[in-house]
C-alpha cells in the first residue's frame, strides 16, 4: 500500500469537489428536514477468496441453535442475523471466476471484454456493464428528501490495494463507473470533516487577519482606507458565518475523537479495520450518508495475516485442496477474524441510540450483509455464496434463521436487499435471473 | 455548432454597439508638430462672450452641461482644427449658421483652452483619489503558483519543444527501452508500418511520452486521449515524474488525470477538464500498453493488435476545438508540478475598458478565502519536501519555521522585521502546537492578509522591494523571482536602468509573453470571435474548425510580429502575409506555392489585398454578420482602437437590420442609409469611411469585388485629426494613416499601458502618457521595448529619479 500518494489522490480529489461547492455551504444539515420516521441503511462488508462452507453454514436450515465456527464472533447476534444459503452469480460473461464473481457480486450482471486478465482460459474482462445495488439503494435514498444525505453512500477500503481493476472493485454508478473504495482513514477523515476542519482553522485565525487589516489601514490614505473598511467588513461577516456554521457542525456532525493517522502497512490491518468502522458508525449516526460499503482487500487478496499467526498470503491459502487441514484451520481463522470484523460494527451499531429520539439502537435500522466473490476458494465455485445478513429489526427481514433455498440467482437476494430499504424492483442486473423477485425474508 | 440561441445571442451582441456617437475623438498634436496657436488673448475674449451668448444655454456657464440639454461636461482630447470644424458646421444645434467664420475660431480657441488642452486636461483629470488596488484575479492565482513554486527546484529551461519517447519491446516498461527520441506529438498507429513495429515483442509493446504541457491561456483545457488500448495520462503531478512510474500495475505511483489502464468496452475515449494557468508548463506523462493487464495472456499476439492499435493525445483549448496537441505546446522536459487555484472567482473591475483590481466584494472575499485553504492544503501537504526537511528529522521543526518565514516575506514581497515575524510566523508555533497545524495557520493568515491581497497599497516612496513587486506584477502578473528579491536586497534596483535591465530579462520568460499575447486579444476584441457564428448556406465553408483555424493563424501571426526582433506597430498593421495551413489556403484562395509542409507556413499575399491585422480574416468574421459585412462593427473597432479616437454608446440605439432595406442594396449602401441623419453622421463620418474600406471583405473576410453584382466600392473621404480631408481606398490607406497618428499611437501606448499596469497612465503622471507615446514613435514603434518602458515607468522610479516640470 502506498500511504501518502494514496492521500495525495484524495487531496487531488477533495480540491475538485471543494472548487465545486461555495466554500460557506458546509455539509448539509440534518437540522433542517422533517425527521425520517423509518430510517434505514445499508452496509455491504466484502470479505475474498470464498469460505470454508462446512464450518461457515449452519447445521440446518431454520432457527439457528449453535452458530458455525466461522460465525463464533457473531454469537451476540445469533438471534439478529439470517444466514443465506443457495443464491448464487450465473450471470456469466468474460472474466475468470476471481473477477466475475467481484464484478457480478453486487451488479448482477456482466463484465464488459477489456484486458483485465484472470487465470485459466477466461477472456479478459473490463467493468461492469450496470450499476450495483447499494448505489440503486442510495440513489433511491437520495431521490427522497427525508432520507437525502450529503455524501449518499460512502465506500471504506481496508488494505485494498491501489489499483484500478474489476478485482479491487464491486461498487459501481453504472456502466464502466466503478467506485473506488477510501483506504486512508484519514482521506476518510478529510473527506466527511475537512470542510469543518477549513472552518475551524479559519475561526482559528481571523482575529489575527482583522488585527492586520486595522494597522494595515493605518497606512493608508483616506480613501483608500475607505475601500478597506468594506474589505473589513465582510471579513467581519465572514467571522459571524462561520461561528453559525461551526456551531451547527458541533451540534449535527461533529468531528469524531478518532485518530486516523496510521501507517498504511499490512501489519496495521486491524487497527485500520476498526478505526475505518468507527468512522462508519461516526458517519452514519451524523446522517452524512445512509448507504456504505466495507471492501477488505479485494477479489484474489494477499493479505498476510500475521496477526493472525498466518504468514501465508490469503489467496494462496485458498487454492489449498480440502485434505490440507493446516490451510483449512487458517482459513477459518481468517474468516472468522473477518466475522469478528463483522461483530465489531454490529456492536457498535447496537450500542449506539438511533439519533433523531426515535428509540431503539442504530442497529434496528440497518442491514449489514456480508459478501465474498466466491462460494469456496479453491473450487472457484460461483454457487452459494457466503451471503450473511445481521440486524434491521424493523426492515421485515426473520431474523435468527438459516435460510436454505437451494441454487437460485443472486439477483434475487439484491432485489431482496432493496425491498428491505423500501425500494421495489421488478428486476435488477440482467432481467431473466430475477424470476421469482425478490427472495422471501420476513 | 448551428446552434440558434447562439445565433441570437451574436446578434444581440452586435446590435447593442452598432450605433454609436462620436463624443470625444480627436487627438492632441504634440508641440513641436505643428499644433496651430491656441489663439490670442483676444481671440479668448471674444470667444468667451461668444459661448456665454451662444453655448452656455446647453453646456452650462462653466461647460459643466445643463439637464435636459446637453449634460455631459465638456472636456476631453481634441485638436482645435477639430473643434473648429464641429462648431462650424453643427453648432449651436438649433441653427448651425448662427456660428461661424470667426466666430466659430474665437468659441473654438476658448474651448480647446478651457477645456481640451493638455493643461485644462490635466487640471480636470485630477489624479484618480483611489490608488488602492487588489489583486486581480490573474495575479492572484500566477502569484500562488509562484509563491508555491519558489519552494521548488526550477530547471534551466530549453526551446526544444515536443515529447520525450520511450519505445520498449514488451508490455511492460521493465526491459531497457528499445529506442528514446524526442517526436513533435503523440499521435501513433502501431501497425505493421510503423518504424518501430518489428522490434515489438509478439507478447505486446509500451510506449511513454514525456515531458511537459505548455498552456497559452488561463482557462479550462480538456485533455483527450483516443487509445484502443490501455493509457493512462498524468498532468502536473510532480510525483508521477518525480519517482518515475512503476510498470506494475499494481503499484502505481501517483493519481492519473485520465486512467485506462483497465480496459473495458466501449470505452476508447478518455477526456478529463482541467484549469491551467498561461504561460506556464505543466509536466506530462502518458504510457501507452498494448496487450492484457494482470495474468499474462498466452494467445495474444501483436498481430491482434496491430490491426488497430493507436493512441492520439489531443485537447480542447480554451476556444478551440478538439486537436492533436501541437507541437510548440509541448516540450521534451519535465518540469516540476504547478500549484494552480483553480477555484472560481468573481469577475475582476472592467468599468474603465481594462481589467483592474478596483473594489472588493464578499463572493471576492469567499473565493480569495477558498484558494488560501487550498494553498494551505498543498502546503501541508508537501511540507517537507518544501521546507526541506523528512518527517523525522531532528531540525524539522527549526526548517519549518525557517520556510514560513521566508513563505509570509515572499508572499508580502518584502523582508519581514521581528515583530513582523512574531506576528504573522512566531505566534503560530507555541510550544506543544501541532506543526502541520501551525503551518496551515501561517499560510491561511499570509494569504488572508491585506500585505499579500494589495500589492501596492500605501506606497507613497516606492522603495526598492516595490520596485520588485511592481515589475513581476508588471511583467508576469506575480511575484518577484529570486534575482528581482536579490536585487532589492543588494541594491541592485534603484536606477531606471537597472529595472530596466530587470525588465528585459523577464520579457523572455513565457509569463511575459501570455500577458502580451492577453493584451493583443484584449486589443483585437478577441473574445467577440468565439461567438462568431455564419449562416451555413451562404458559407458553407464555416464551421468551428475553420474558426479555430483562424484562430491560430491570428495568433501566429501576433507571435511573429510581436515576438520578432523588430517587434514593429507597424508591421502589425502592414504585414503582407498570411499563415495558413491547406484548409484556409483553400477557403481563401491563399496560393501557397512549392511550400506543402503540412500545418501552418507564412504566405506571402498580395499587398493590395491584405494589410497586416485589420485584414486577418478572423478579426473581419467576428466584425460581420452571420450573413453579411458590418461596416459599422469594423469601422467603430477601426475608430476605437485603431485610429485612436474614443467613441461613447449612441444616446439612442436603433438596432441595424439588414432586412429593413432593399435587398438590391449594397451593405455600403444600407448603412449609408442608415446613419444619414445629421445627428448620426457626427460619429459615423468617422466610423463609415473606415468600416467601408474593409467592404473588399466578406463575412468570413474572404476577398471580394463585387456585392449584389455590384461592384464594392471601398474608397470614402475622411477627414483626420488635423481637420483635412483625406481620400481612403482600403484598408492599406487606414493602416498608412495610423502608423503616421500621433492619436493611433497614443490609444496603443494607453491601452498597453492600462493591460500591464491596471491603471491609467494619468494615474502616474499627465505627462506620462505622451513620454511614451514620444518614445515609442522615436524607438522604432517596437512593441516590446513599449512593454518594458511601461512596466520601468509604472515602478515609479523613474519619475522619482527625473525632476517633475508638472505646471502645478
Amino acid at each position: 500500500m502506498t500511504g501518502h500518494l494514496s492521500r495525495r489522490r484524495f487531496l487531488r480529489q477533495a480540491s475538485v469537489s471543494a472548487a465545486a461547492l461555495p466554500f460557506l455551504s458546509g455539509l448539509p444539515s440534518v437540522s433542517g428536514a422533517a425527521l425520517d420516521p423509518k430510517p434505514r441503511r445499508l452496509i455491504i462488508v466484502f470479505s475474498p477468496n470464498g469460505t470454508v462452507p462446512d464450518a461457515f453454514w449452519p447445521k440446518q436450515p431454520g432457527p439457528i441453535e449453535k452458530l458455525p465456527p466461522i460465525l463464533e464472533p457473531l454469537d451476540p447476534f445469533k438471534h439478529r442475523l439470517m444466514t443465506a444459503k443457495g443464491p448464487s452469480i450465473v450471470v456469466g460473461g468474460v472474466g475468470s471466476r476471481h473477477i466475475q464473481g467481484m464484478g457480478c457480486l453486487l451488479t448482477g450482471n456482466q463484465l464488459f471484454p477489456g484486458n483485465a486478465k484472470g487465470g485459466g482460459n477466461s477472456p479478459s474482462a473490463g467493468w461492469a456493464k450496470s450499476i450495483s445495488i447499494d448505489q440503486e439503494v442510495a440513489n433511491f435514498f437520495q431521490s427522497k428528501q427525508n432520507s437525502k444525505t450529503a455524501f449518499g453512500s460512502l465506500q471504506f477500503g481496508v488494505a485494498v490495494p491501489d489499483l484500478a481493476d474489476p478485482r479491487t472493485r464491486m461498487s459501481y454508478a453504472g456502466a464502466n463507473q466503478p467506485l473506488t473504495p477510501i483506504s486512508d482513514p484519514r482521506w476518510m477523515v478529510d473527506k466527511l470533516y475537512g470542510k469543518t476542519k477549513d472552518k475551524a482553522s479559519l475561526l482559528a485565525i481571523i482575529d489575527d487577519v482583522k488585527d492586520d487589516l486595522a494597522r494595515f489601514s493605518d497606512q493608508l490614505s483616506p480613501e483608500d482606507r475607505e475601500m478597506l473598511e468594506r474589505h473589513m467588513e465582510h471579513v467581519a461577516e465572514m467571522q459571524r458565518q462561520l461561528e453559525i456554521a461551526d456551531a451547527n457542525d458541533s451540534r449535527n456532525h461533529p468531528v469524531p475523537d478518532i485518530d486516523p493517522d496510521i501507517e498504511l502497512i499490512n501489519d496495521n490491518t486491524p487497527q485500520i479495520s476498526r478505526v475505518q468502522i468507527d468512522l462508519m458508525v461516526n458517519a452514519m449516526a451524523n446522517n452524512m450518508a445512509r448507504v456504505a460499503t466495507l471492501q477488505y482487500m479485494r477479489s484474489v487478496g494477499q493479505a498476510r495475516m500475521k496477526w493472525l499467526n498466518v504468514k501465508e498470503g490469503h489467496h494462496k491459502i485458498s487454492h489449498e485442496p480440502d485434505e490440507n487441514e493446516d490451510a483449512r484451520t487458517k482459513l477459518i481463522k481468517i474468516n472468522t477474524w473477518f466475522a469478528g470484523e463483522i461483530a465489531y460494527l454490529a456492536t457498535k451499531l447496537r450500542d449506539t441510540p438511533e439519533p433523531g429520539g426515535v428509540g431503539g439502537s442504530m442497529l434496528d435500522n440497518t442491514l449489514i450483509l456480508w459478501v465474498n466473490e466466491l462460494g469456496k476458494g479453491n473450487s472457484h465455485t460461483l454457487n452459494n455464496i457466503p451471503f450473511v445478513l445481521i440486524g434491521g429489526e424493523n426492515l421485515g427481514i426473520k431474523q435468527g434463521q438459516a435460510l436454505e433455498l437451494g441454487k437460485t440467482p443472486h439477483n434475487r437476494l439484491l432485489m431482496a436487499i432493496a425491498k428491505a430499504m423500501g425500494h421495489e424492483l421488478e428486476s435488477f442486473g440482467i432481467a431473466k435471473y430475477c424470476k421469482g423477485g425478490a427472495i422471501e425474508l420476513g | 455548432m448551428k446552434n440558434p440561441l447562439k445565433l441570437v445571442t451574436v446578434a444581440a451582441l452586435l446590435t447593442i454597439t452598432c450605433v454609436a456617437s462620436l463624443v470625444s475623438p480627436g487627438s492632441r498634436v504634440d508641440a513641436g508638430q505643428g499644433e496651430p496657436a491656441a489663439g490670442t488673448a483676444d481671440a479668448f475674449e471674444s470667444g468667451l462672450a461668444i459661448y456665454a451668448k451662444q453655448c452656455a444655454v446647453c453646456h452650462g456657464e462653466k461647460g459643466e452641461g445643463v439637464e435636459g440639454k446637453y449634460e455631459k461636461p465638456l472636456g476631453g482630447e481634441r485638436t482645435l482644427a477639430w473643434l473648429t470644424r464641429r462648431v462650424e458646421r453643427t453648432m449651436p444645434e438649433a441653427d448651425p449658421d448662427e456660428c461661424v467664420g470667426e466666430d466659430a475660431a474665437a468659441v473654438s480657441a476658448y474651448l480647446y483652452e478651457s477645456f481640451y488642452s493638455p493643461e485644462a486636461r490635466a487640471a480636470q483629470r485630477r489624479l484618480p483619489a483611489r490608488s488602492l488596488q487588489r489583486l486581480t484575479v490573474e495575479q492572484h492565482r500566477q502569484t500562488l503558483a509562484d509563491l508555491i513554486a519558489s519552494f521548488r527546484e526550477q530547471p534551466k529551461t530549453t526551446d526544444q519543444h515536443g515529447l520525450w519517447v520511450q519505445y520498449y519491446p514488451s508490455r511492460g516498461m521493465r526491459k531497457n527501452p528499445l529506442a528514446e527520441r524526442v517526436e513533435p506529438v503523440a499521435d501513433a498507429v502501431f501497425k505493421p508500418e510503423h518504424p518501430m513495429y518489428d522490434k515489438f515483442d509478439k507478447k505486446g509493446h509500451s510506449v511513454r511520452w514525456s515531458g511537459s504541457l505548455l498552456a497559452p491561456e488561463t482557462g479550462e483545457y480538456e485533455i483527450i486521449v483516443h487509445s484502443d488500448h490501455a493509457i493512462r495520462l498524468w498532468l502536473n503531478d510532480g510525483k508521477a515524474l518525480g519517482g518515475g512510474i512503476s510498470n506494475e500495475i499494481t503499484d502505481t505511483k501517483s493519481v492519473a488525470l485520465l486512467d485506462g489502464w483497465l480496459q473495458s468496452e466501449g470505452k476508447t475515449e478518455f477526456r478529463a477538464k482541467t484549469f491551467l494557468l498561461a504561460g506556464r508548463a505543466y509536466p506530462i506523462m502518458l504510457e501507452f500498453s498494448a496487450h492484457t493487464q494482470g495474468v499474462g495472456n498466452k494467445d495474444w499476439h501483436k498481430d491482434q493488435a496491430a490491426k488497430n492499435s493507436y493512441l492520439s493525445l489531443r485537447w480542447v483549448a480554451p476556444g478551440g476545438v478538439e486537436q492533436v496537441i501541437p507541437e510548440k505546446h509541448l516540450k521534451p522536459q519535465k518540469m516540476p508540478e504547478v500549484f494552480i487555484a483553480a477555484n472560481p472567482f468573481p469577475p475582476d473591475d472592467a468599468s474603465m475598458g481594462f481589467i483592474s483590481g478596483a473594489g472588493v466584494s464578499e463572493a471576492w472575499l469567499s473565493a480569495a478565502t477558498e484558494a488560501a485553504i487550498h494553498a494551505a492544503g498543498g502546503v501541508v501537504g508537501q511540507i517537507d519536501t518544501l521546507a526541506k526537511t523528512k518527517p523525522k528529522s531532528k531540525d524539522r521543526r527549526d526548517k519549518i519555521i525557517a520556510f514560513c518565514e521566508r513563505f509570509v516575506s515572499r508572499a508580502f514581497r518584502r523582508p519581514l522585521n521581528q515583530e513582523e515575524t512574531q506576528r504573522h510566523v512566531m505566534q503560530y508555533f507555541s510550544a506543544g502546537q501541532d506543526i502541520e497545524q501551525a503551518v496551515k495557520r501561517v499560510v491561511l493568515a499570509a494569504l488572508l492578509s491585506p500585505r499579500f491581497l494589495y500589492p501596492q497599497a500605501g506606497v507613497s516612496a516606492p522603495d526598492a522591494y516595490d520596485a520588485a513587486s511592481a515589475l513581476a506584477l508588471a511583467m508576469w502578473d506575480s511575484l518577484p523571482d529570486q534575482a528581482l528579491r536579490e536585487a532589492a536586497t543588494k541594491g541592485g534596483l534603484v536606477t531606471p536602468q537597472q529595472i530596466e535591465q530587470h525588465a528585459r530579462r523577464m520579457l523572455k520568460d513565457p509569463r511575459a509573453k501570455a500577458k502580451l499575447m492577453r493584451f493583443f486579444h484584449h486589443w483585437l476584441e478577441l473574445e467577440r470571435a468565439e461567438y462568431a457564428d455564419k449562416d451555413s448556406t451562404l458559407f458553407p465553408e464555416f464551421d468551428e474548425q475553420l474558426l479555430a483555424d483562424l484562430r491560430t493563424s491570428l495568433d501566429l501571426f501576433l507571435e511573429h510580429t510581436v515576438f520578432s526582433e523588430r517587434s514593429d506597430y507597424r508591421e502589425l498593421l502592414l504585414a503582407d502575409y498570411l499563415y495558413v495551413n491547406d484548409r484556409l489556403a483553400e477557403v481563401y484562395g491563399v496560393d501557397r506555392g512549392e511550400d506543402t509542409a503540412p500545418g501552418f507556413t507564412r504566405v506571402k499575399v498580395p499587398a493590395d489585398r491584405r494589410s497586416g491585422v485589420i485584414t486577418h480574416p478572423y478579426l473581419l468574421t467576428a466584425f460581420a454578420y452571420h450573413n453579411s459585412t458590418s461596416p459599422i462593427h469594423r469601422g467603430v473597432f477601426l475608430t476605437r482602437n485603431i485610429i485612436g479616437r474614443p467613441l461613447n454608446p449612441p444616446p439612442n440605439a436603433i438596432a441595424f437590420e439588414g432586412a429593413d432595406f432593399d435587398p438590391d442594396l449594397t451593405m455600403r449602401e444600407k448603412v449609408t442609409a442608415f446613419t444619414r441623419d445629421s445627428a448620426c453622421m457626427a460619429c459615423h463620418e468617422t466610423i463609415n469611411p473606415l468600416g467601408f474600406s474593409l467592404e473588399n471583405y466578406d463575412s468570413l473576410g474572404r476577398w471580394r469585388t463585387r456585392e449584389n453584382d455590384k461592384p464594392i466600392n471601398a474608397e470614402s473621404d475622411f477627414t483626420g485629426d488635423d481637420g483635412k480631408t483625406m481620400r481612403l481606398k482600403g484598408a492599406r490607406d487606414v493602416a498608412n494613416y495610423a502608423i503616421q497618428s500621433k492619436a493611433a499611437h497614443r490609444a496603443f501606448v494607453r491601452l498597453l499601458f492600462q493591460h500591464i499596469a491596471q491603471r491609467d497612465p494619468s494615474a502616474l503622471s499627465p505627462k506620462t502618457l505622451d513620454q511614451l507615446t514620444t518614445h515609442f514613435e522615436t524607438n522604432g514603434y517596437q512593441i516590446q521595448d513599449l512593454f518594458i518602458q511601461i512596466a520601468v515607468e509604472n515602478t515609479g522610479h523613474r519619475l522619482k529619479s527625473q525632476p517633475q516640470d508638472d505646471s502645478p
